[in-house]
């Protein structure tokens, strides 16, 4: 198991000692207040994920072999989940993040609680993230 | 307003009601969106299906009779409904989208040309801006845009200052759906009229709440949904004064609205035929008739004193929210609330909300022009309809404290 895995698990475990989705949604909510501030000049039109007024940032870097990934968000959820995506696979080598089945919003039936669109713009997010690093090498 | 509160007492007629929503009793706020079907609509359509379907206009079998026979009377419902004079002044349409951008486009052919002029307002919904904006740029000529006020509203007086002879036609949506500001229509026609300028209201978000009555009010064409006044998806109708009925040319062509064709000439049906192309959803459209029925039977007298004193409870709640500014403050307000939470974000409480179980709308609301000229970016919205009760506003605010307190954890 690698350290991105073993941290995967860990948030698995913290949001399933609470079978209330206020609760789940009182942790992501909390990980959305951690997160470090995405500098403006980070917002770009290249890194926005526009989805109705409800605008996300993603910037993602790689330095040598390691990814580096910035987020910010107005909506609170979105930047949670951001967040758990930065907690999990920023600075992280892109050898660690492609060896990992990254199954954490399903396990922790975030999958189902999002719209449509937003599980989409999720999904794409990293499937952009896999992309870079597959180029690494 | 206690006594006109329990009025209704009708959600135990729309079966939607009976199901939970995350184990939560289902609180639906978003009318204006959409609206839930009573029974009565869906066992109309079920047995419309199981017993009469057949083609309309087409058949000489008895299900094709049947079916056409009850498309007519939806038809005459409709009529009945909104006091057209004519069955031939209803178009059965697919919705008020479909039936604007059709009059938006027949009415361009017919009338518009470089020199003219349209007037819409600053708070039309995208359905009844886009169409209009669209002819204009085909034809060159100036779309003039109604401003509104900081309370929402529309002022006569800026209509007057740009009714010109230039002007063609001028547009109005009865009922706002971000702020509920019910517009002086009646005013907004005579106007008009003084001008020689025929009037198109939207009706989208009046059907469900009032009375409407073309002939008091005056307008030339008239549109509304059908899914917005409990009636099923899909249908809806756009209303043409009979003094424009012949002047406008076919919309969709295909089936069903000719009289004879040839490779050399075509001679096409009288209205409302004319501008009813292909197979209707006629099923829909028997549906939409039933629902008409069952608010008449509910009485909209009755449904408008609930409502209005639901809006009333729902405001007197929502002022006792610090931090909390409802957008707009019409002088005459029906259906939807909208309102902002100082450092909460809207998107953030409508999915926290919806995990109790109760149904909002964050965002433009497809009505993205009044959104911004109110200043701004989005809102949260309550909309009522007939089944609404105290205690959905009570449940909604107990929990969009829940909510706004998680938030600001």
């Amino acid at each position: 198991m690698n350290s991105i895995q073993f941290e995967q698990q860990q948030i698995i475990e913290t949001f399933s000692l609470f079978d209330d989705w206020m609760d789940k949604y009182t942790i992501l909510i909390a990980y959305a207040k951690e997160l470090e501030r995405m500098p403006d000049n980070l917002k770009t039109d290249e890194t926005l994920i526009k989805e109705c007024q409800s605008n996300l940032w993603v910037s993602i870097e790689r330095r040598g072999d390691q990814i580096f990934i910035k987020a910010d968000s107005e909506v609170l959820i979105v930047k949670g989940i951001a967040a758990l995506l930065i907690r999990l696979l920023s600075g992280k080598t892109a050898e660690e993040i492609r060896d990992t089945n990254l199954n954490l919003f399903k396990e922790i039936g975030l999958e189902e609680h999002i719209t449509q669109t937003r599980a989409n713009g999720l999904n794409a997010l990293i499937q952009r993230i896999y992309s870079l690093c597959n180029s690494v090498n | 307003m206690e006594s006109k509160l329990g009025v209704l007492n009708c959600k135990e007629d729309f079966p939607i009601f009976k199901q939970k929503i995350y184990g939560k009793s289902l609180v639906y706020l978003d009318n204006a969106a959409t609206t839930q079907k009573p029974e009565c609509v869906l066992s109309k359509i079920t047995e419309a299906y199981t017993s009469i379907n057949a083609n309309v206009h087409r058949s000489i079998h008895y299900l094709g009779q049947m079916a056409t026979e009850q498309y007519e009377s939806a038809r005459s419902t409709i009529k009945r409904h909104i006091n057209a004079k004519h069955e031939r002044e209803i178009i059965l349409m697919s919705g008020a989208t479909e039936a604007l951008n059709m009059l938006a486009s027949v009415f361009g052919s017919a009338f518009v040309d470089r020199d003219s002029e349209i007037v819409v307002t600053e708070m039309e919904h995208h359905s009844n801006l886009l169409p209009w904006k669209i002819i204009c740029e085909q034809t060159r000529a100036k779309l003039v845009v109604l401003p509104v006020t900081q309370a929402g509203e529309i002022r006569i007086k800026d209509l007057k200052n740009v009714l010109n002879p230039r002007v063609k036609l001028a547009a109005l949506t009865y009922i706002s759906n971000v702020t509920g500001t019910v517009n002086p229509v009646k005013q907004f026609v005579d106007f008009s009229h003084c001008m020689g300028i025929p009037v198109l209201v939207d009706a989208s978000q009046a059907i469900p709440h009032i009375r409407i009555d073309v002939q008091q009010l005056g307008c030339d064409f008239l549109a509304f949904s059908g899914h917005k006044v409990y009636g099923p998806t899909g249908t809806g109708a756009l209303y043409i004064n009979e003094r424009y009925l012949d002047v406008l040319p076919p919309y969709k062509t295909g089936g069903e609205m000719v009289e004879r064709v040839s490779l050399q000439e075509v001679v096409y049906k009288s209205p409302p035929y004319r501008f009813e192309a292909g197979t209707p959803n006629y099923i829909g459209a028997i549906g939409l008739g039933e629902a008409l029925n069952y608010l008449d039977r509910m009485g909209l007298g009755n449904i408008e004193a609930h409502e209005s004193a639901l809006a009333q409870y729902a405001l007197a709640q929502l002022k006792l929210f610090n931090d909390l500014r409802i957008t707009g403050s019409p002088a005459k307000r029906s259906g939807a609330i909208s309102f902002n939470i100082e450092g909460c974000n809207n998107y953030d409480i409508g999915t926290l909300l919806d995990k109790h179980g109760i149904a909002v709308r964050a965002g433009v609301h497809c009505a993205e022009p009044f959104v911004c000229a109110l200043g701004l970016q989005s809102t949260l919205r309550i909309s009522f309809g007939m089944y609404n009760t105290k205690e959905d506003i009570d449940s909604f605010c107990t929990a969009l404290e829940r909510c706004i307190k998680l938030l600001r954890q």
